[in-house]
């Protein structure tokens, strides 16, 4: 197994000052592109080029936050996301396309985030008939991402057979997030790698890390996976160990939003990031050998 | 009902619920009371009363266009 680190990128200012120097440095073996934000629109050529330069050799991965794979009521916000899939797909050379394990809370494309849904055969019909649907399009392998949010214990211990019973009739992958992992073992009081084993990890070929925050609710702490902050230590010490149970893996990408970037210390906490996490690579390439 | 409809009716009651903005524990009581969501009724029995509040935090940062579904 050949872990590739790397990097989800936004075609945003902020962003890619923050991330140039790690694309002119070399260390950035591959990238995310998060192929659903039609409303924003990127222009530069620096974006361009690197969405050019990966997807040439293979390293361009793609990532749909709004799709909504599980909500039942969706059939029209399926095709027209589909609809500028089509057009997307056809302009950019994708190794893959994940979509996130949920239902939206919005009513518009764009709208929302994921919502956790009850282990049912009514849902999985739905999610089942979504992924194929986002299959016939996509041109490329697909795959689902694990959900941070979940409503109860049950929730945890149930989303993994879930997303392996979706994954199956389109032999799709599992993006797997550590952090959103991190979010579940700390708000459930689960171990990081029980979690994990209880998703089909040899259907991973993707690894999220990420940043995040505390906030309190009814009187707990909880871990929420806002994709700000540093990276936690625990989610990078459990990388090496959750990875080399992945036979198939193979991106590890940083994700953090655009909008997170407030000042040039933000900027060399993820450089500095980055650079955990390619430590951590390193550490299950040397494992492996 | 046809299944997906069941399921269908369930997730908009649960938004409209977390959209209304009653508080987290007061949710789950008009989702447990709504006889139309007998099928859920255990799960939503399960739903711990923080996450739900998590997750209406969730609908009223991003739903932005639920009150016109």
């Amino acid at each position: 197994m050949t872990l590739l680190s790397g990097l989800s990128i936004f075609g945003d200012a902020r962003y890619r000052d923050a991330a140039r120097p790690l694309f002119d440095s070399g260390d950035v073996e591959a990238i995310e592109w998060t192929n659903d934000q039609w409303r924003i629109s990127y222009d530069d050529a620096e974006t361009s080029a690197w969405l050019k330069t990966y997807g040439a050799q293979g390293r361009l991965i793609a990532h749909g936050l709004d799709y909504p794979v599980l909500d039942a009521g969706a059939d029209n916000l399926r095709a027209k996301w589909l609809s500028h899939l089509a057009k997307d797909v056809a302009q950019k050379r994708y190794c893959g396309l994940s979509v996130h394990f949920g239902f939206s809370t919005g009513w518009e494309i764009g709208e929302g985030a994921p919502l956790p849904v009850p282990y049912c055969t009514e849902a999985l019909e739905v999610g089942i008939r979504a992924m194929k649907q986002l299959q016939d399009v996509a041109k490329c392998r697909v795959g689902l991402e694990n959900l941070a949010l979940a409503f109860s214990k049950q929730d945890v211990a149930d989303q993994g057979r879930f997303i392996a019973e979706l994954l199956e009739p389109v032999d799709g992958y599992l993006l797997l997030d550590l952090h959103n992992i991190y979010c579940q073992s700390e708000n459930f009081g689960i171990p990081m790698i029980e979690i994990a084993k209880s998703y089909p990890l040899h259907r991973v070929l993707e690894l999220h890390v990420a940043g995040g925050s505390w906030s309190d609710h009814g009187g707990k702490h909880i871990r929420r996976d806002t994709h700000d902050g540093r990276v936690p230590d625990e989610v990078l010490d459990a990388l090496p160990a959750i990875a080399a149970l992945c036979p198939n893996a193979r991106f590890a990408l940083l994700e953090k939003l655009p909008q997170s970037f407030t000042s040039s210390e933000d900027d060399e906490i993820f450089r500095d990031d980055f650079y955990r996490l390619k430590n951590a690579v390193k550490e299950v390439a040397r494992a492996a050998a | 009902m046809p299944q997906h409809d069941a399921l269908a009716h369930f997730q908009s009651r649960l938004l409209e619920e977390l959209w209304a903005g009653r508080g987290a524990e007061q949710t789950r009581a008009a989702l447990l009371a709504d006889g139309s969501l007998a099928p859920f009724h255990a799960y939503i029995a399960g739903m711990e009363i923080e996450m739900l509040d998590v997750a209406a935090d969730l609908v009223r940062k991003w739903g932005v266009g639920i009150e016109n579904p």
